[in-house]
């Protein structure tokens, strides 16, 4: 019979984390999407007793803060307990958001089967089916927010060194067959918060190394074993965070002298966020711009796992409404009326990307562009600007100024193409 | 299509009341008129009716004036007069081409007609219009900086009116007195305030989980103090049982003291007053069991001799008699049938003779045979028997003596004898037998006196009393006997219980304190119950202690209950989220709008680019011109400052210029920048408010020569109370338009 282990795979669960970037929120769609984050992790507890997995890995940030709910706290560690009770092991680490300085008071809640690993230097835990030595996990966690650039989250997480440190508690510890190792890490991705070098972690005898800190999932190598997974988050906390969330269920097996890992996503998250465009050159009147967009949404919805839907959309299109859409109040009028429609869906933001019908303005000649000016040039005006009106720079100006220009030029000319005052 | 004005009519502005100036031309005017006729409020009144009255005061030369309604009306006509005008160098005489009619631009209060004005603005707004086309005497309209030298606004090219718009979102959206509630401002100041609140309510969180690991905390202690509850019952519950133990302890000691007393009482009683033995002989109180039992065999073999002789002696009184009844009956019938006296005497007499010896035999042998037992001598016993067998040889002698009897009566006296004989027989036989009888009392009662029973004197039954009775003192000195020793043995077990009782009080108290060495029960209940008091108070006070840390444990969990269901703290996130959702979004387009400022900026500036040499050529050539080369250039410093450059000097800015000198740079400058612009406002007039006054003649001539210059490109009114100004200008141009101004008063006044 081969050799195989199950677990979850799951990491960055951000429990009380506010959902960022929504400024159209009511009273409704807040209480709903403060629940969404809660409501995920129970169906992460559900899906490791329901699928029945030996054990759940927890790759760092459980929480958003160090400075929890209580509430969040309380749900977090009953749910540890119904997995004890499952006789489900958790094996989970602390990230950049939950490190370990805030865990250190309320350690004592956590039930026997959960093991809070890493503090300091690594830690390795054995995990035994029916007293037999299946799997070996080391890990290491943040111990406080801050990971020095010079050290290295991985160091001494080995499957060498787990052997090593295992011995004295079972002799044949060795004998595991698999090992999996569990980090909080940037990898190459963010270089700011405990990155690692994918060729090191490979070459360390892990079978399955189990990260954290990615919101998006990210699979490497895609081909072959070992490999360095992210599950991404459970559940999306920012408009950014589109698209499916869920975990990863990974089953490790033998082949041969190898070990191969075969991975399921399970789709945990409760509130789907999608970032929509929608063509309305088709749209005669703001009722068939509404319904092209709920159509999108519907159909958007169909490439997510779960019910609610919390979208921001932006019109595109040359459409003769566009001048319409540009008048104050129309557009917030439109986003009420999707938002009464379907209650399951909630368009935080409308935005009028869409150009006019006759707005066959010859660029470049009627308006000279500052097409000269760098990229350095606008941020250093604008910077100066804002700092002359006492407003802090956003960090998104560096980023997208390139985008802020070619939204400042679509503005002037609606400006000029508008009728005269 | 091009306008110029034709005619201006005050309904109602200022000192003017429904009066009427014009009709102008295409080209020069000139307004004449003395001081205070009222030639400043008219060329107030184009720039009023066009773009209505300007809020603040107005300075007008010198003096400020107030504003006030406007109402009137500006007559344009259409021309084409201009189209050509450089070319029609020399067409003032020609006379005014016919136009269609042309449009009345009228401001009442209630009502402006903006189509009509838009027609002949073009997109001048009102700063432009009275930046550019109007001159002013004594103003000094522009700053240092460079002139705003732009191209005519268009629907194709930012205005200035558009950069104002722009500059006000700005202002909106960033400046903390903008009442937008998207104010950056507005929306941070609303996110610092959240921002305080999630801190006090993360507070509250921090303080609820303090409280739960509070609760933790207290939950061990009252465990533990629960634990020392139960501990401190138990030895309470010990101590009680101790206590109990010793109590019983105690009074089984006081009961074996009691007791001990009590046996030691009777025990000296007992000893002191024995049961009473005097009534019975030693020998009776010696008696042991096995002589009791023969010496009552032996007096029940006695009582039954006794009664055997007592019935062998009744059987022989009995036959005794009898046969002394059948003697003397035979007697008495001998005596009645012969003599019986005789016969009587007879037998009498044998029977004495055959008695006497009979009896000194038995007198003398049964009290030697007594004495001889009684003296236990066997030869007075033995002669006494020998007596006793003599005489009753004797007695049988006579007795057959006696009894011979006779024929007849012989027979009878056989018969007599026979019947005496055995009345003698009987009689003997009694004797005997009563002697058998004493005999046997006597044996008895020697027997009896031998066993001690002489007091019983020969009764068997008194005997058997004094037996009973002595038995019974026996039984009573056994009793006796056995109760000291049981007394003895009981004292010694009690004792010897004490002694253990006591041992095991000093175990108790070995075992409640070392230093506690006693055996008493006292002391030692004593302490005990001290100790007992103490764990009371101990008990009541952990108790107390209990009931505290679990009230608390339930406060606490109450409210630890009301803050996992308190969501302010992720609400209040949730709304900072949305306030900095909302601050970005702000911001962003502050950056939108900015850069939009920017781009119309540079893009008014890249068109100023493109004009402001050729202005600025303009403007040197006309103050070289005016002030005949004394003043040859107009430039932009490096600094950014406007300087003007002389033939002899260095460049001088122009705050270092005299005051005419600077209004001449100034008139060259729009002058210049009138010419060059001729798609700005080409239908608007330049409207000059004696603003040649301060040049002295030459370059009044010259500058009479710009204006004409001016004039073939735009409509000129030049209002003056300077004949020469009058006159320089009707030179300059031969076909100016000169008019008088209209009296002030009049209703209306047509020129």
């Amino acid at each position: 019979m081969t050799e195989k282990v199950t677990f979850l795979h799951s990491g960055d669960i951000h429990l009380g984390a506010p959902m960022r970037g929504l400024q159209a929120l009511d009273d409704q769609w807040t209480q709903r999407l403060q629940s969404a984050i809660a409501e995920s992790f129970d169906r992460l507890l559900r899906a490791a007793i329901t699928r029945q997995v030996d054990f759940v890995v927890i790759a760092g940030d459980s929480f958003d803060t160090s400075k929890a709910s209580y509430g969040d706290c309380m749900h977090f560690f009953d749910g540890l307990q119904k997995l004890h009770q499952a006789n489900i092991p958790v094996y989970l680490v602390a990230g950049n958001h939950d490190p370990y300085t805030s865990w250190a008071k309320d350690l004592d809640l956590l039930p026997p089967s959960a093991h809070f690993m890493g503090v300091g230097k690594p830690t390795f835990e054995l995990f035994e089916r029916d007293e037999k030595p299946l799997c070996l996990i080391g890990a290491r966690s943040y111990f406080n927010q801050t990971w020095s650039d010079e050290k290295d989250i991985a160091e001494g997480i080995s499957r060498q060194a787990a052997e090593q440190a295992l011995e004295s508690r079972a002799l044949d510890a060795a004998r595991a067959p698999f090992s999996v190792g569990i980090i909080h890490t940037g990898l190459d991705i963010d270089a700011k918060k405990a990155p690692a070098e994918e060729m090191d972690l490979l070459a360390r005898g892990i079978d399955y190394w189990a990260c954290g800190h990615l919101h998006k999932s990210l699979v490497r190598p895609d081909a072959h074993d070992p490999r360095i997974v992210f599950p991404g988050c459970i559940q999306g906390r920012t408009i950014s965070e589109t698209g499916r969330r869920g975990c990863f269920q990974v089953t490790l097996e033998k082949r041969g002298e190898t070990s191969h890992a075969s991975l399921e996503f399970v789709p945990l998250a409760s509130v789907a966020f999608q970032k929509i465009k929608v063509d309305v050159s088709a749209a005669q009147t703001l009722a068939d711009l509404a319904r092209l967009v709920q159509a999108t949404l519907f159909h958007e919805n169909g490439q997510a796992s779960c019910e609610d839907m919390v979208a921001r959309v932006t019109l595109v299109g040359a459409s003769g409404l566009h001048g319409f859409l540009s008048q104050p109040d129309v557009l917030e009028r439109v986003r009420k009326r999707l938002n009464d429609a379907y209650p399951n869906f909630f368009c935080d933001t409308l935005v009028n990307c869409t150009q006019p019908l006759d707005g066959d303005l010859d660029e470049g000649e009627a308006l000279p562009l500052d097409a000269a000016s760098s990229d350095q040039d606008l941020m250093h005006y604008v910077q100066s600007e804002l700092v002359h009106r006492g407003v802090t720079v956003p960090v998104a100006l560096s980023r997208h100024v390139g985008d802020f220009q070619a939204a400042a030029d679509a503005r002037v000319r609606w400006m000029l193409k508008r009728e005269p005052r | 299509m091009t306008y110029y004005l034709e005619q201006i009519h005050a309904r109602r502005f200022r000192r003017l009341a429904d009066c009427t100036l014009g009709p102008f031309r295409p080209g020069m005017n000139v307004v004449f008129g003395p001081s205070e006729s009222g030639k400043s409020t008219w060329a107030s009144l184009v720039g009023a009716l066009l773009f209505g009255a300007q809020e603040d005061r107005i300075a007008v030369g010198d003096r400020t004036i107030a504003p006030g309604s406007v109402e009137g009306s500006l007559h344009f006509c259409a021309t084409s007069a201009f189209e050509d005008g450089a070319e029609k160098d020399d067409g003032a005489s020609s006379p005014p081409p016919v136009v269609p009619p042309g449009l009345e631009i009228v401001r009442t209060n209630g009502a402006f007609d903006e189509k009509e004005a838009r027609a002949v603005l073009e997109g001048v707004d009102a700063s432009t219009y009275r930046g550019w086309f109007v001159f002013a005497a004594a103003e000094a309209p522009l700053s240092a900086a460079p002139v705003p030298l732009m191209v005519a606004p268009s629907v194709e090219v930012p205005s200035a009116a558009l950069l104002a718009e722009v500059e006000q979102q700005i202002f909106d959206l960033s400046s903390p007195e903008s009442d937008n509630p998207r104010s950056v401002a507005r929306l941070e100041a609303r996110l610092d305030q959240k921002r305080a609140q999630v801190n006090q309510s993360a507070k509250k969180v921090e303080k609820a989980k303090q409280q739960a690991r509070e609760i933790r905390e207290l939950t061990a202690s009252a465990q533990e103090v629960s634990q020392r509850c139960e501990e401190l019952d138990a030895q309470i519950e010990q101590g009680a049982a101790v206590r109990e133990s010793l109590q019983k302890l105690d009074e089984r000691l006081c009961i074996l003291e009691t007791e001990r007393r009590s046996h030691e009482e009777e025990r000296r009683n007992l000893e002191t007053a024995p049961p009473s033995a005097d009534d019975f002989s030693p020998q009776l109180l010696a008696l042991d069991g096995m002589q009791e039992r023969r010496l009552r065999d032996r007096l029940d073999e006695f009582a039954e001799a006794q009664e055997k002789m007592a019935r062998l002696v009744e059987g022989a009184k009995q036959n005794e008699a009898t046969s002394r009844a059948a003697y003397e009956a035979l007697l008495e019938v001998q005596g009645q049938e012969s003599s019986r006296l005789r016969q009587w005497g007879n037998k009498t007499f044998r029977t004495v003779i055959s008695l006497v010896p009979l009896l000194v035999f038995l007198a003398a042998g049964i009290p030697l045979f007594i004495h001889g037992r009684h003296i236990s001598s066997l030869s007075f016993t033995a002669m006494g028997l020998g007596l006793i067998m003599l005489a009753a040889l004797l007695a049988a002698a006579a007795v057959m003596y006696l009894l011979r009897p006779d024929k007849s009566e012989e027979l009878l006296e056989e018969r007599c004898r026979d019947a005496q004989w055995v009345m003698l027989q009987d009689q003997k036989k009694l004797k005997s037998n009563l002697a058998e009888a004493e005999l046997l009392d006597s044996e008895c009662e020697a027997y009896l006196d031998q066993w001690g029973l002489a007091q019983a004197h020969g009764s068997l039954r008194q005997a058997k009393v004094l037996l009973d009775g002595a038995a019974e003192a026996r039984a009573q000195m056994m009793a006796s006997q056995q109760r000291r020793v049981a007394l003895d043995l009981s004292i010694a077990a009690n004792c010897e219980e004490g002694a253990q009782l006591r041992a095991e009080v000093a175990e108790h108290a070995a075992a409640l304190d070392a230093a506690l060495a006693t055996d008493q029960c006292a002391p030692l209940l004593e302490a005990i119950d001290d100790d007992l008091r103490k764990k009371a108070d101990q008990r009541q006070a952990l108790q107390q202690l209990s009931d505290d840390l679990r009230q608390r444990i339930k406060e606490c969990s109450l409210q630890l209950g009301q803050a996992a269901a308190d969501k302010e703290f992720d609400s209040l996130k949730f709304q900072c989220e949305r306030i900095r959702a909302q601050v970005r979004n702000s911001k962003h387009e502050l950056i939108e709008l900015i850069l939009a400022k920017r781009l119309i900026e540079r893009t008014l500036a890249a068109q100023q680019g493109a004009d402001q040499p050729q202005v600025y050529r303009e403007a040197s050539r006309i103050l070289a011109f005016v002030t005949q080369d004394q003043w040859n250039a107009i430039e932009v410093s490096s600094a950014g400052a406007l300087v003007a450059k002389s033939a002899m000097e260095d460049p001088t800015p122009l705050d270092c210029l005299s005051s005419t000198t600077r209004q001449l740079v100034f008139f060259a400058l729009r002058t210049a920048l009138l010419l060059c612009a001729d798609k700005a406002g080409p239908s608007l007039p330049v409207v000059i408010d004696d603003a040649l006054a301060l040049f002295d003649a030459p370059r009044l001539d010259r500058a009479a020569q710009v204006l004409a210059e001016l004039s073939r490109r735009r409509q000129v009114i030049v209002f003056t109370s300077h004949r020469q100004t009058r006159q320089a200008l009707c030179d300059a141009v031969a076909d100016a338009n000169c008019l008088e101004m209209p009296p002030l008063n009049p209703a209306a006044t047509v020129l």
